[in-house]
């Protein structure tokens, strides 16, 4: 680890709403991800997340910024090293009911990265197909079978492997969990992390479920509002949280154990997130932060480490 | 005393496909001023129970086929739909998962409440107003007497499950049926509704029966808890039996498979293998066997009775039976690690 695998530079992703409205979902943010690693990306709705992995990995083109993947600019690529590219990132989506085409075959669906690159014909198609099937714990008679024929555990299995089939090195997981009950949660996960380790994978996993993100990454981002407010190792942040919105935020996760109750104070936040359209001066979570102080209203607090490996963006620290 | 009483219910859809067996004898109880959380996976038949308790199972697809629903004097399971619609909203309120779809967005929010107050109480509409706002104030929104006037739309999420809650409270109803009422939302907005919930419960003594998958919501609120599964309850008994000493290997699953922000070594996860059985066509013997890790051939044919350990402690698992030589270490095991 220690290799940068990806460069995030001040990257914005704005969306026009009506004629004068702009929505700022991302609005500048910076951080890099290192090879082998998995950098966990939090926040509540509304906060970002998803549209930054989008942009990551190419849904969406950068309003403002940068993306440099291994070391090439991803917004300055001629369409046939852009699909080269391409290939190495990869995307796992939260609802795999949405995301596999009903009409397709498993196998089919599984094939289609191995296609469009013109990767595998017959019966080397048909063996990676199986061998794909495997990997992810399933048998290879599924690859005659359509997506309803599965459970939600199952279809997230199928996405999967049609994400590993073209030998991607980066891995963008959108809330790859949430829609699974909680005995499914784990076997996803414990995959993710045998493939990881077994292909060398680098993921970017987006989810709202903070236990769940800090048993999976090696970082930890948390996203407000279209802003990054925090970056460090997971441990580090748990254990010494900077920012007063991921103090929040950590404090409002349900006690593990009913003897836990009540056993740390929670920190309540008033209202609700604002509208990314006006976003307020100053500081995102100025609104609702319970120290929040006059300059926050007026200057947005820079981006700065903090401690070593450990970023911030408040004026609470400087 | 005892709020409601479940005695052995079985409720089935007809489908296209054939009949779902959602429900399968279940039994719990609710005592006055507790909150019982009903724990499980989709599919489990937790939703189902709650909604045969207040008599809104589908009809004509869904039917309750047997066994007994006492609610205080009433026995639900026979009791007119007048009587029914009677009962629900007064003497028992409900808060769903999504507030949008249990709030009607062309009406003002204010004039929802007082319906409850004018309809179902007989007040005055101005008598109505005056408590709806004062209502509006204890479930946690912020200057009442302009909101009464708003639309669910001028709401975020956070806040319209606030208004559901003081539409569920406004008749003062002694039980209160939560399905998964923080599952739709932030966590940090999760965190006010929890306290919101335990206030209520603490100032009204409201019995509350949570329906729920999330592990974190139960250590949080319940004070009892069933854990079901594949329609049946597994196991049962207080919230620290639950956690500190679970009987039944799914039990010990479930609370294997969440992971623990205590702990600072990251253990690989025990995921529970496999899928819940079908309803269609339910397993003879106890429906965990196919994906138990200590499955005996008497757990594929026929299902454990429920086992005792103390008063409020019990569950269905062969494992605990006495003639199950050689595993009660395993017995003992699970439970350590739970």
């Amino acid at each position: 680890m220690g290799e940068t695998i990806l460069d995030v530079q001040n990257v914005k992703k704005h969306f026009k709403a009506g004629k004068h409205q702009t929505i700022k979902s991302v609005d500048g943010i910076s951080f890099d991800i290192r090879k082998g690693e998995t950098l966990g990306l939090v926040g509540e709705s509304g906060s970002g997340k998803t549209t930054l992995g989008r942009t990551l990995v190419g849904i969406y083109e950068a309003t403002e910024g940068k993306v440099i993947f291994d070391g090439r600019d991803l917004s300055k690529l001629d369409r046939k090293s852009k699909k080269m590219v391409n290939r190495e990132i990869q995307m796992i989506f939260q609802d795999p009911q949405a995301s596999l085409n009903p009409r397709m075959k498993v196998g089919d669906i599984i094939a289609e990265g191995l296609d469009a690159y013109r990767l595998k014909k017959g019966s080397a198609r048909k063996q990676r197909i199986i061998e794909l099937l495997e990997k992810v714990g399933l048998s290879p008679e599924h690859a005659d079978r359509f997506p309803h024929e599965f459970s939600g555990g199952q279809r997230q299995r199928i996405g999967i492997a049609r994400a590993l089939a073209v030998e991607p090195s980066f891995i963008v997981a959108d809330e790859p969990i949430s829609a699974l009950d909680v005995s499914i949660q784990a076997q996803v996960v414990n995959l993710l992390a045998d493939l990881q380790q077994e292909f060398g994978l680098t993921y970017l996993f987006i989810a709202h479920d903070l236990a769940m993100v800090n048993h999976i990454s090696d970082r930890i981002g948390v996203m407000y509002l279209g802003q990054m407010m925090e970056l460090a190792a997971s441990d580090e942040l748990f254990a010494e949280p900077l920012h007063p919105y991921t103090k929040a935020l950590l404090s409002a996760i349900p006690a593990s154990e009913p003897s836990l109750r009540g056993a740390k104070e929670r920190i309540l936040l008033g209202g609700d997130p604002p509208s990314p359209i006006e976003p307020p001066s100053g500081c995102p979570f100025r609104t609702r932060c319970p120290a929040a102080m006059e300059v926050c209203a007026k200057q947005k607090p820079q981006w700065k480490e903090i401690k070593n490996e450990h970023y911030t963006a408040c004026h609470l620290y400087g | 005393m005892r709020v409601l009483e479940i005695d052995n219910l079985h409720v089935s859809f007809k489908t296209r496909g054939g009949e779902i067996h959602a429900v399968r004898g279940v039994d719990l109880h609710v005592e006055d001023g507790e909150t019982l959380a009903i724990v499980g996976e989709s599919g489990c038949g937790k939703s189902v129970t709650a909604q045969s308790i207040m008599g809104m199972i589908p009809k004509p697809h869904g039917r309750i086929k047997g066994g007994s629903i006492k609610f205080r004097d009433h026995e639900m399971t026979t009791l007119s739909s007048k009587k029914l619609r009677e009962i629900r909203g007064t003497e028992i309120g409900m808060i769903f998962q999504d507030p949008m779809t249990s709030l009607n967005p062309t009406m003002k929010i204010g004039h929802q409440i007082d319906e409850i107050f004018i309809k179902k109480l007989k007040l005055s509409r101005d008598e109505a107003k005056k408590k709806t706002i004062k209502l509006l104030q204890e479930v946690g929104i912020a200057d009442p007497t302009t909101r009464y006037s708003d639309y669910s739309h001028q709401f975020s999420g956070g806040m319209r499950q606030r208004v559901v809650i003081a539409i569920a409270l406004a008749a003062n109803p002694s039980l209160l049926i939560a399905d998964e009422p923080t599952t739709a939302l932030d966590v940090t907005i999760q965190a006010q509704i929890l306290e919101l919930l335990k206030r209520i419960q603490l100032e009204r003594q409201t019995s509350i029966v949570l329906i729920t998958h999330d592990l974190g919501v139960v250590a949080e609120l319940a004070d009892r808890v069933s854990v079901m599964y594949a329609g049946i309850v597994v196991e049962s008994g207080t919230v620290h039996d639950l956690f500190e000493s679970p009987k039944h290997p799914y039990t010990w699953g479930l609370l294997k498979s969440v992971p623990n922000i205590h702990s600072q070594e990251k253990e690989r996860l025990m995921a529970i293998e496999g899928t819940p059985p079908d309803l269609f066509d339910p397993p003879m013997g106890c429906p965990f066997a196919q994906r138990c890790p200590y499955a005996m051939e008497v757990c594929i044919e026929y299902l454990p009775e429920k086992e005792f350990f103390s008063e409020s402690h019990s569950a269905r698992c062969w494992l605990q039976d006495k003639r199950a030589k050689g595993y009660s270490e395993i017995a003992a095991g699970g439970e350590r690690h739970g």
